[in-house]
């Protein structure tokens, strides 16, 4: 099966761009006939990513303000996710993914975006850039989204 | 994102969600989870309708959780569609708020 050009936008680091990324991906999905257990994925992902990004980025480069491009790509079996931002470094293919392993009384709320990142895709990989971050997110199409948990 | 809240007697409350519980979602719900959890004990949170949720909305029903049971209360969820039920059992949430998938189970859970 031939490669499918990358599907890419570029949307506001904020929280509207982040509810508009997530429609965008929804409709990429829908037109590259994805199975909906991995959109769902996708969607997890993109949103736990995007999040941290308006939450964590500060401001965009150079004054620029903040932004966050969305990539996907389609090639047979394999599915990729490109997040590519303008605010600080942040390598968070090193942030620590912590399920809740506590009694509720000792548990903060938050904190668990890395955890559901790594239940639902395949490999994350991180390029910190002059201009910013870019992030990999790896998903196989066919598998079971959530079968292969790197926590 | 849209809820209800239903006095379902025996001093248990219900929460009825539906639509996506995103980021969006869980801004949204957030002050009306809260409310719910500070003038109520027993809550159940019906997730069957909710076709989405992520971490922002787990933050949600953690608070709101952490709030009746600093009061002897409780909260259980009841019947998440299966993608959501991968997010919450993956999370971890499931070893601290039971999700459990038929009424009964959910007041005697609520209530025990």
């Amino acid at each position: 099966m031939s490669a499918t050009q990358p599907h890419r936008a570029q949307f506001p680091g904020t929280i509207d761009g982040a509810v508009t990324a997530s429609s965008w991906l929804h409709g990429v999905a829908e037109r590259e006939a994805l199975p909906g257990k991995l959109v769902f994925a996708l969607e997890v992902c993109l949103e736990e990513l995007f999040t941290n990004v308006v939450r964590h980025g500060g401001r965009g480069r150079d004054a620029a303000p903040l932004s966050v491009d969305v990539g996907l790509s389609v090639e047979g079996n394999d599915v990729a996710m490109y997040i590519e931002d303008n605010g600080k470094s942040f390598d968070v293919s090193q942030a620590p993914a912590r399920p809740i392993r506590r009694p509720l009384e000792e548990v903060m709320p938050g904190g668990l975006g890395m955890q559901l990142i790594r239940s639902f895709s395949k490999e994350l990989l991180y390029e910190s850039r002059p201009d910013g971050n870019r992030v990999i997110l790896k998903f196989l199409r066919q598998e079971q989204a959530g079968s292969t948990a790197g926590a | 994102m849209e809820w209800k809240v239903v006095d379902a007697g025996n001093g248990i409350t219900l929460v009825e969600l539906s639509g996506r519980m995103d980021v969006a979602g869980a801004l949204l719900v957030d002050p009306a989870f809260a409310e719910v959890a500070r003038d109520n004990t027993s809550v159940i949170v019906d997730l069957a309708k909710v076709d989405f949720l992520a971490s922002l909305g787990i933050r949600t029903l953690v608070s709101a959780c952490k709030t009746l049971r600093a009061k002897n209360g409780g909260m259980v969820l009841l019947t998440p569609q299966p993608n959501v039920e991968q997010v919450l059992r993956s999370s971890g949430i499931d070893t601290i708020i039971p999700i459990v998938m038929t009424r009964e189970e959910a007041e005697a859970g609520v209530l025990a």
